[in-house]
This record gives structure tokens, sequence and C-alpha cells, in this order.
């Protein structure tokens, strides 16, 4: 797509770089030289640092290694797309491992003195009067892992090559920073640092209204803003101290239980003893209808990945 | 003769029974229950089994 370019510049390894994208406008994170050069991003609401990108919800949702059409998604109890993966010409991303640190390469290499993606991430936000607490969980652009039958994540050789990027929409005003990644002694870059091209093109109105009318965007009461917290308020210090005047409130509680009693015909009974006897429904007939009943309506009603199994997570 | 059940739900599982119930006007709890335990059993012979 021809959009309009509003800024470029190129980081080097060992750099990163913290950049202003308002809501519509697009950032092109490209490969140059070699390719083969992962991207670790972070990315915050501009106007209240304490919203950021999550990736455990960006999993939840998107899987493992989300490409063109994923959402970036806030941490509860915010919960809501800040930004959308709009282009993607390799479709290798991670947002499984965390990133690398000053202490990895310490502990795993014997090297205290090593170029790391957050010492980088900080220090590029500190620009904007972030610390390196604020630091967090990154999507890692053009990184190739995946996970071993074992259940154990690996590392692959990165594929993007020379040329290739990806665009990031911002659905809100925010912060985007990215770096270049610091592993140069494990598979993520293929074992050498190479510069990355950033890019700030405008938005297409068409684009964003597209992306904006997807049923996730839909707002929710429970997507929750600052306004509705207990505590409104940034804590403005480190220590943590007990307040004298705390009262639990929980919501919806207590929980309550209650029996529904169902005629069975033998039939019934039968299917039922049968999912009993499979070891996988609970232990009893109450159990298994229980659960036949919440399996049916997660097929059925549930909007996005259902997580059943492996057919139904990629629906 | 016919046998009973009891299905322990708390009310939030109640709430998204109910609610699935006004989706089969006329059927009761009982007769929505029985129906996703048939229709579950049906599909299992396709479905790679639960979740884990």
């Amino acid at each position: 797509m021809d959009r309009e370019l509003l800024y470029e510049t190129v980081i080097e390894p060992g750099t990163g770089k913290a950049l202003e994208l308002l809501r519509g406008q697009v950032l092109r994170i490209e490969q140059l030289a070699d390719g083969g050069q992962c991207a670790d991003f972070n990315c915050f609401n501009l106007h209240d640092y304490k919203e950021h990108f999550h990736t455990a919800r960006t999993r939840h949702v998107h899987g493992l290694q989300p490409s063109t059409g994923a959402y970036l998604w806030s941490a509860p109890p915010r919960d809501r797309p800040i930004a959308v993966v709009v282009a993607d010409t390799v479709g290798s991303n991670d947002i499984l491992y965390g990133r690398c640190s000053a202490w990895l390469y310490d502990y795993q290499y014997g090297l205290p003195v090593h170029a790391n993606c957050h010492d980088m991430q900080a220090e590029a936000q500190r620009e904007y009067g972030l610390t390196p607490d604020d630091v967090h969980d990154s999507f890692n652009f053009f990184m190739n892992t995946g996970v071993d039958q074992e259940g154990r994540p690996y590392i692959g050789p990165n594929m993007a090559r020379k040329g290739d990027y990806v665009e990031i929409m911002a659905l809100i005003d925010t912060l985007m920073v990215a770096n270049v990644c610091g592993a140069d002694v494990m598979a993520t870059n293929n074992f050498q640092y190479k510069p990355l091209r950033l890019a700030v093109y405008a938005g297409a109105e068409g684009e964003l209204r597209g992306y904006e009318s997807r049923p996730e965007m839909r707002r929710l009461q429970t997507q929750r803003t600052p306004e509705q917290f207990r505590i409104k308020e940034v804590k403005p210090t480190r220590e943590l101290t007990r307040d004298p005047s705390y009262v639990p409130d929980f919501i919806n509680v207590p929980i309550t239980l209650a029996d529904v009693s169902v005629e069975l015909t033998d039939e019934d009974a039968a299917l039922l003893d049968g999912l009993v006897g499979t070891g996988d429904f609970g232990t009893s007939r109450g159990e298994a209808l229980r659960w036949a009943f919440h399996h049916w309506w997660i097929k059925r009603y549930m909007q996005g990945p259902k997580h059943l199994d492996r057919e139904s997570a990629q629906a | 003769m016919s046998e009973r059940v009891t299905v322990v739900l708390n009310q939030q599982q109640r709430e998204l029974l109910d609610e699935t119930v006004e989706r089969f006007p006329g059927k009761s709890r009982e007769e929505v229950l029985l129906q996703a335990l048939r229709e579950f059993c049906a599909e299992q012979g396709t479905s790679t089994g639960p979740g884990r």
C-alpha cells in the first residue's frame, strides 16, 4: 500500500528508538543489509504509560506467532487492541520469549557487559521519562521460534531478508519503541547484528476503519479505565505499606452453587456413562453433563479462539 | 424407569445456561442440557479430545 512518509530513521546495532505514533499512523520496521535481524518492540498508550502492550493477552487471542491482522492487546484490566499488524512480509514473529537482558548474557555466557534488549529499550524509553522498570515483555518481530513436541520453546534461524518489513498501525495514540535485538550469540539474528530502518507513515482512514470495525474492537464495560479504579493515581513510592482501612470488596462473591436436576432417558444415561468411562470428562454423570454443556457451548457460541483442542485453537 | 442426574452449577454458570435456554424458545434448562449432551457426544467422533 502506498503511504505518505512522515519520518524515517535507522537504528544501529546496540540501539533503539522511541517514536510517537498517533492513532492511524503506521510504523514500518524494515530489514537492511543482509536482513535476518529481530526487532524487539514495546508499545505504550501515549497519554497513560500504565497501559501498554501485553504479550499474554495477545498470545491468548492470536497465538504464539502473530502476523498480519493480529491486534496488539493491552494488559488487563484495559484489555483492548492498541495497535494492529497491518503488513508482514515474512510471517515469523514471536511473543513467547522474553527480552534478553544483561543478566542473561552474564549468567549464560559469562559476558557481564553486553548489548541487550532490556537495556536498549530502557535507554530509548528514557527519552520519555520512563524507567528500566517500565520496559515490558516485547513483541519480537522477525524472531523465528516454535515449541517442540515436549513443550519446550526453541529459536530457529531468522528468515527475514533485505527489504522485508512489518507494519504496525496505532489504534490509539502510542509511544512505539523498537530496538535492534541484542542477541548475537544465539540464533535469533543469525549470529550477526544488522541495522533496521524505522519509518512512520500517515494512515489511511479507510484502512483504520476496517481494523476498528472488527468484533474484537467492540467496546465492553469490562475494558476498564483508570476512572473506574478504586485507586486512580499512579503509586508515587516504591515501598509497599498496608492500608489499615482496607476492606475486601471482590466482585460477584460469594460464589454460590446450586443443583440442576435433569431426568435422563436410558440413552442419555448411557451417553454420560460413556463420557465418564473415558476418564476425560469428570468422575460422575453430573460432572460429565456439566463438561458436555460447556464444551458444546464454547464450540457454538464463544467468540475468538476456543482453546479446546488443536483443531479449535486454530479457528 | 428414568433416572435423574444432578448438575452442580455456580451462579455464573447458571446465568450462562439460562441465556442459552433463551436461544431455544419453548425448551427448558433440562432439555437444553440434554441437547448439549447429545450433540457433544455426536461430535466426539471427530474431535481430538478435551483441552488440557
